[in-house]
């Protein structure tokens, strides 16, 4: 956790070294993360960017608590960017599944690889969307953001037993949704 | 409730054990037969669930981002420069209000206390306005110049004082303050303004951004500026760009102590001078110069001869007393700044090292820019 503190700090003096570390440990885990939550990959590449964006634009004014990473500003911040994004998507006509899979590229080199892989994210987004909101939240911080209980239980503000009785629950609502297809 | 709790603490440590430590399930499962049943769908959800997610960012969009990235934060290092730019000229109404509190506060002694405050200390800001408002009551040219420099001297001190106590934050404020000052200053004693670019002095810039770097021009490189850690900016998808972890262990701050690695071309000399002059060999005795402009140092930038007082008129002479006192100043200055700057550098950690390094080039320059404008003067006047 001293490391930690020493890199916020750096990084809040606009160290290059500290931004790199930063942004190099948690943008993928941020990206599936937002992925998990709006299901479209294309979208959530320019989110994830935003939300590193946002937060090196604020890190000034982040204050380091010891116990509760980084990361967890960054996914609450990540959280904000979601929250305006479906927002603003239910507003917007919304596009037919498999015209939005098709414009999706991911850039594989095996196309049908791609059009399924994109599939199992849409469905399992999908389901995701059927959790209540704290559900939809421990699933995304320990299976897409790969936080632990303690650290996710950071994120949320709640207890260690909390976050892991609502794992228990999301995982049970998550199988019979992804069972009912 | 009880088996509730335990049951989900099994299952979480079952997760812990298949999703960070690579466990099969069915390993798991032996673990734990008596719920074997219970625990082994929801695992394999979860398994199912973790797999789904094995997804990455384009790499073509990784590159991009980066480069955005870095674009965005460099113009955020521009903004915040300006930030601290636009302190000195404010509106009006900003000093007018600031000298109104600091009348009523200066009543209570505040102001009085505030005058030896740090800038981690509490009436530090109180400090600050009382110097603006010093600023706007002074009302010669050579009177706001002379003060600025006292007000760098006062900048250097609290800056060694913030690098000894560990503050680097207020540290480098304290940097940015006293180049914001010294530009100043240079800008009211008439200095040419082309070479104020030296206030963003370089700071490292990684090795393999440079075959994609611009030409060297006098103003240095954007990524030179501020030091930006990201990839290079080429958007093309196909080219292949070194991990940035590597190229930031390349740009670590510490490197600015060195030339800038420019991959074949001369770096831009302007820059290279500027950072790594060394202190001009005034002696030691340099700070104890009487205010008398006869006695300064060969080697600093020595004002010219006050005429005698019979070859001046009173009004004149006061004008020309005021010349040499500054000259003397800013020459005090000019040794001691940028000294006493590259002690603290060598206490500091290497994050703390880009800051002072542009005080010390901002020092070294517009010292000697001052100095030439008032010799200019002097020549004028003869």
């Amino acid at each position: 956790m001293q490391d930690e503190e020493s890199l916020v700090r750096r990084a809040k003096e606009h160290d290059q070294t500290a931004l790199t570390q930063i942004y190099e440990e948690n943008f993928d885990k941020i990206y599936r993360y937002i992925v998990l939550k709006i299901g479209d990959r294309t979208e959530a590449e320019d989110m994830t960017q935003q939300v590193f964006l946002s937060a090196f634009k604020a890190i000034s004014s982040f204050k380091y608590k010891k116990g509760t990473p980084l990361s967890s500003w960054l996914y609450r911040i990540a959280h904000n960017q979601i929250v305006d994004y479906l927002r603003k998507k239910s507003k917007r006509p919304t596009v037919p599944l498999e015209e939005s899979l098709a414009s999706d590229s991911s850039g594989s080199s095996d196309p049908r690889l791609e059009v399924e892989q994109n599939l199992a994210i849409e469905q399992l987004a999908s389901a995701t969307r059927h959790l209540t909101k704290a559900q939809q939240e421990v699933i995304s911080l320990r299976f897409a953001g790969e936080l632990s209980v303690a650290q996710a239980a950071k994120v949320m503000g709640k207890s260690e037993g909390a976050v892991k009785a609502l794992q228990h629950s999301a995982i049970v609502s998550l199988r019979k949704l992804l069972a009912a297809g | 409730m009880n088996r509730e709790k335990e049951f989900d603490n099994i299952l979480d440590e079952c997760l812990e054990r298949i999703l960070a430590r690579g466990e099969t399930v069915e390993q798991c499962l032996a673990r734990y037969p008596e719920l074997a049943a219970e625990l082994e769908p929801l695992l394999q959800t979860a398994l199912s669930t973790k797999e789904t997610l094995a997804i990455k960012p384009r790499p073509e969009f990784r590159e991009r981002a980066r480069y955005q990235l870095r674009s965005a934060l460099q113009e955020m290092e521009e903004k915040r420069q300006r930030r601290f730019a636009f302190f000195n000229w404010q509106p009006q109404w900003v000093t007018a209000v600031a000298a109104v509190l600091i009348l009523l506060l200066a009543s209570s002694g505040t102001v009085a206390a505030a005058g030896n405050s740090m800038p981690d200390g509490t009436l530090y800001p109180v400090k600050l306005a009382t110097e603006q408002v010093r600023l706007v009551l002074t009302p010669s040219t050579l009177g706001k110049a002379e003060l600025y420099a006292k007000l760098a001297d006062k900048r250097v001190t609290e800056i060694i004082k913030m690098a000894d106590k560990g503050k680097l934050e207020q540290m480098e404020r304290t940097t940015q303050r006293l180049n914001v000052q010294l530009v100043a200053m240079a800008s009211l004693v008439g200095a040419p303004e082309e070479d104020t670019a030296v206030l963003t002095a370089p700071a490292p810039s990684a090795a393999p951004q440079e075959a994609a770097a611009p030409p060297v021009t006098e103003e240095p490189p954007e990524e030179e500026k501020i030091g930006i850690f990201l990839a290079p900016a080429p958007p093309s998808a196909a080219k292949e760009v070194p991990a940035v972890a590597e190229e930031a262990q390349e740009a670590r701050p510490g490197a600015a102590l060195g030339p800038p690695p420019h991959a074949g071309k001369e770096p831009p000399k302007k820059k290279a001078e500027v950072q790594l002059a060394p202190v001009q060999p005034v002696p030691e005795e340099a700070p104890a110069i009487p205010l008398a402009p006869s006695v300064v140092p060969e080697e600093a930038p020595a004002p010219q001869p006050v005429p005698s007082e019979s070859a001046e008129p009173d009004i004149d002479k006061g004008k020309v007393d005021k010349r040499a006192e500054l000259m003397v100043l800013v020459a005090r200055n000019a040794v001691k700044h940028p000294e006493a700057l590259r002690e603290v550098l060598q206490k500091v950690p290497e994050s703390a090292r880009p800051s002072l390094l542009r005080a010390i080039a901002a020092s070294d320059a517009e010292y000697e820019k001052i100095l030439e404008a008032l010799r200019v003067r002097e020549r004028g006047k003869d």
